[in-house]
């Protein structure tokens, strides 16, 4: 039976297609796991008690909060920051819809935005805007009042109406 | 941390250990991270296998693994089609990302009031399989809540299965929650009822409600006064209120006692008045 002991074990994480070998004891999260070990700071910390939403990663397409996920947990499965969404340089369509549609002013709240954001488009390709609500409902924002957010949103879905 | 790959694994651990078991970490990696409690290891269960299916047995009772997660049990064919409650519940829970994480065994052990799924089960009549090395037990869930987050689980057990037992055909399920602030995440009240009518009389009722008070209830004095009964809306108004006065409601920041118990007359009254398909008189 695998066991982590308290000191840690040697742990295998997958983060933006790249293979991670980590000691990592049991108790550490995966959002300073990711910040302080991988270096990679687009994930946040906010409210640290998994209701606002800045740490989103997607964790094999899911959305998930990774200051509630033990980073031992999610050994081997695949994990997608806001790094990893840009391709050789290029914005993923969200990331450049925020961009033009005015959605972030801050920016604290943006990378867990877009993440949720791809993770609804992923599943339900063309969301009315009730849905998109919905489905930014674990995604706070005190900046915006979500309303270009939505519209970012939206203009991706229906540009994949094409 | 113990990482078992079985059931059998996990409950030997549990013969020998107050370790906690941790599922999807929703609640319990908050509770570690706030040092209200500091265990010297967990039980995590996410590599233990067998726990997360939706099975339905000849009898028509729907059995759903323990380490199934919200998101998956509110998605599933077989749940909505067969105890639409419940995948209603489970798509309320918390949100997207909670759900993709939660486990409904999980929930249902850490037993916050302010939760989803207890009022629909309920409101079904189910059990919980509980199990221990040598052993088990099927409980109903109404007696597996004992108190304020506390639950009948013993030491070295383990909730593996979720038990909704057959209903009879033609029964009307609702699910209600009601929220304090359109932010909140958790409900103040929630009200699960199931009715089956047959010539505008109440054969079958079910009512149950949860998160007002430190455990989810079946009040039985408004089902009564329902059961057997020519439906109306007058009915549903004094079931409402037979409901609301049988509660023990909780007092805190969010809410009065007097406010939930208001509340929950208000959304009982409502829910009755649709799932029987009345005009609120």
């Amino acid at each position: 039976m695998k066991e982590t002991p308290s000191r840690g074990r040697l742990v295998r994480l997958l983060v933006n297609g790249k293979t991670h070998s980590l000691t990592i004891p049991p108790h550490r999260l995966l959002v300073d796991v990711l910040r302080d070990d991988l270096g990679l700071k687009g994930t946040k910390l906010g409210c640290e008690t998994g209701v606002c939403g800045c740490c989103t990663v997607l964790i094999g397409g899911a959305i998930v909060k990774a200051c509630l996920t033990l980073a031992a947990t999610v050994e081997d499965q695949a994990i997608t920051t806001i790094e990893g969404l840009a391709r050789d340089g290029d914005l993923h369509p969200l990331q450049a819809a925020f961009v033009e549609q005015g959605a972030a002013q801050c920016g604290y709240c943006t990378p867990g935005m877009i993440l949720s954001s791809k993770a609804l488009l992923d599943a339900v390709p063309h969301p009315d805007e009730e849905a998109v609500r919905k489905g930014l409902r674990g995604n706070l924002c005190r900046c915006t009042g979500y309303v270009n957010i939505v519209r970012a949103v939206l203009s991706v879905a229906s540009r994949k109406a094409g | 941390m113990y990482e078992p790959e079985t059931l059998d694994e996990a409950l030997h651990i549990l013969r020998d250990s107050e370790a906690p078991v941790l599922a999807g970490g929703t609640a319990l990696v908050l509770l570690l991270r706030q040092r209200l409690f500091r265990p010297d290891r967990l039980v995590w269960l996410g590599r233990c296998s067998g726990l997360d299916h939706v099975t339905e047995d000849p009898d028509g009772a729907i059995r759903l693994g323990a380490l199934l997660r919200h998101g998956a049990i509110a998605a599933h064919p077989r749940v909505r089609a067969r105890a639409p409650i419940l995948a209603e519940a489970e798509g309320e829970v918390g949100d997207p990302q909670i759900r993709n994480m939660g486990t409904l065994g999980g929930n249902l052990c850490h037993a916050d009031p302010q939760s989803d799924p207890p009022a629909a089960l309920l409101a079904m009549g189910a059990l919980v399989r509980l199990q221990r090395q040598g052993g088990e037990r099927l409980v109903p869930l109404e007696a597996f809540f004992t108190g304020y987050y506390q639950t009948a689980l013993q030491p070295g057990e383990l909730l593996t299965e979720v038990v909704v037992p057959s209903q009879p055909t033609g029964l009307r399920t609702l699910y209600v929650r009601f929220l304090a602030g359109p932010a909140d995440d958790r409900p103040l009240v929630t009200v699960g009822v199931a009715v089956q009518v047959e010539h505008r009389t109440c054969r079958e009722v079910r009512i149950a409600v949860g998160a007002a008070s430190a455990l989810p209830v079946r009040p039985r004095t408004a089902e009564e006064r329902l059961r057997g009964q020519e439906v109306s809306a007058s009915l549903c108004r004094e079931a409402a209120a037979l409901a609301a006065r049988e509660l023990d409601p909780l007092d805190d920041l969010r809410a009065s006692a007097g406010y939930r118990r208001h509340v929950t007359e208000v959304v009982a009254r409502r829910s009755l008045v649709r799932a029987l398909g009345l005009e609120e008189g």
